[in-house]
């Protein structure tokens, strides 16, 4: 199987001190790697590092067996707070913008794939948590990347969303073959969904 | 009869006291006809100033002169914000600036803008500038700090191109800051003229509602000034109660 991200000996300061020290990972194809912690022991600081949102002091990370010096990022983002939909476009134009080049085809389907079409034409504040995070995900999706990078994107939702919302992540990553890298504080949820789970202690 | 109909209802009925009272404390005779004409008098006054001294076209004037400087203050805020995000030492030195040149009113630096400029139409621009430019400025900054924090992790998780990321989160996020800024920069504008056209007079070709004022007071035309007062309250009534009024834009949150 063909590693996607290999993080080596990952290291980063906060203060002088080390927040995240030595830590190892390799995500292959087709496969969900949960990692799972308490709140505040720097799960998401570790998901920012590897999808190129902030620096990381020591260690080396390898996108594809080389290391990415691109502009931008390598893999988009789903994240906990819904509130980074914008609320003056609907949701097929929140998940049309950061693919301009996506057809029109693709962006139906994409919509189709996450539940959406009934409420493509509206706005946020009409949607519930659910469906927010529904657009979150196609929103990283139409990027067209092999990996995504989820951040408790189900966090703030009740059981029976979040369960809803796990059948269709599971769903989504068996149609897509998609690689995912998954933060949850949640061992239930981490158990449901990841193929491996990397504890951080 | 719902909230709104019902505060409406409220207004018109406030608006009818203070008619009555007003005629009532004309009529009365505590005040002599030329301090405190009746209201029918200074309406009929108001007419004959819209049908043969072109007061309309006066007022369109000193409008048109607002909302050009608005404009020079929009285009000057939007560079001052950009800057002074780019260049952190822009950015801190418009705010002490702002600071500093904000609470100075546009009389105040008159004197020093007439020794500068003269008499003549600039000086009256630099004027307006002053008194739009800062509120705007203000009110822009504030909205693009807050879009700025609750998008910035958006930003830079899907790489849009700048001129993407200005047009689709600034300036479309930015619509309830600008009709806010619009709303202060208008009314400090709006003030900041009539005094003004008070003290230039006429500038140029054309003279404003703030001149037309002050003539009628020199003509001892009571009824004409107290006309000319309604209209600069009618135009304050329509700018921020209704083109600048705070719209529900729920969906802008």
């Amino acid at each position: 199987m063909k590693p996607l991200i290999t993080v080596t000996k990952l290291g980063k300061k906060f203060g002088g001190d080390y927040i995240i020290k030595d830590f190892n990972l390799v995500l292959y194809e087709n496969e969900i790697v949960v990692i799972m912690g308490r709140s505040g022991i720097g799960k998401s600081t570790l998901l920012n590092i590897i999808g190129k949102l902030e620096p990381h002091d020591t260690g080396e990370i390898m996108y594809d067996d080389s290391v990415f010096d691109g502009i931008g990022v390598p893999f988009p983002f789903v994240f906990q707070e819904m509130e980074t939909l914008l609320p003056w476009k609907t949701v097929r134009q929140n998940i049309a913008l950061v693919n301009p080049k996506a057809s029109a085809d693709s962006l139906d389907d994409l919509i189709e794939s996450v539940g959406l079409t009934a409420h493509q034409d509206k706005y946020p504040h009409e949607l519930s948590g659910g469906m927010k995070q529904r657009v979150g995900i196609a929103r990283a999706l139409i990027c067209a990347s092999k990996v995504l990078l989820m951040d408790e994107p189900f966090g703030s939702l009740d059981r029976e969303m979040r369960l809803r919302l796990q059948e269709l992540l599971l769903s989504i990553q068996k149609k897509y073959a998609l690689s995912i890298l998954f933060v949850t504080h949640d061992e239930e949820e981490a158990k449901q969904i990841g193929n491996r789970i990397l504890t951080i202690e | 009869m719902d909230n709104n109909a019902r505060n409406r209802f409220y207004r018109w009925i406030f608006v009818f006291l203070i008619l009555v009272s007003w005629e009532f404390i004309a009529r009365s005779g505590i005040f002599t006809q030329s301090l405190f004409p009746s209201m029918f008098s200074v309406i009929k006054r108001l007419l004959v100033l819209i049908t043969k001294e072109k007061l309309l076209l006066k007022t369109a004037y000193s409008i048109s002169l607002v909302l050009l400087a608005m404009g020079a203050s929009l285009v000057i805020s939007t560079i001052l914000i950009l800057t002074g995000r780019k260049f952190q030492w822009i950015g801190t030195n418009v705010e002490l600036m702002n600071s500093v040149a904000s609470p100075l009113p546009g009389i105040a630096i008159l004197p020093l803008v007439i020794l500068w400029l003269g008499v003549r139409q600039e000086a009256m621009f630099f004027i307006m500038i002053h008194a739009t430019l800062w509120p705007m400025w203000r009110q822009l900054s504030l909205g693009v700090d807050r879009l700025h924090l609750r998008y910035n992790r958006f930003e830079k998780a899907f790489v849009l191109s700048p001129l993407r990321r200005f047009y689709h989160i600034y300036c479309l996020g930015i619509t309830e800051d600008l009709i806010a800024a619009m709303s202060v920069s208008w009314s400090r504008g709006w003030r900041a003229l009539i005094s003004v056209e008070m003290i230039f007079g006429i500038v140029g070709t054309q003279t404003g509602l703030g001149w037309m004022i002050y003539e009628r007071r020199m003509y001892m035309d009571t009824e004409g000034l107290y006309a000319g007062l309604i209209v600069i309250a009618l135009c304050g009534i329509l700018f921020e109660s209704l083109i600048f009024k705070k719209r529900n834009l729920r969906r802008m949150t």
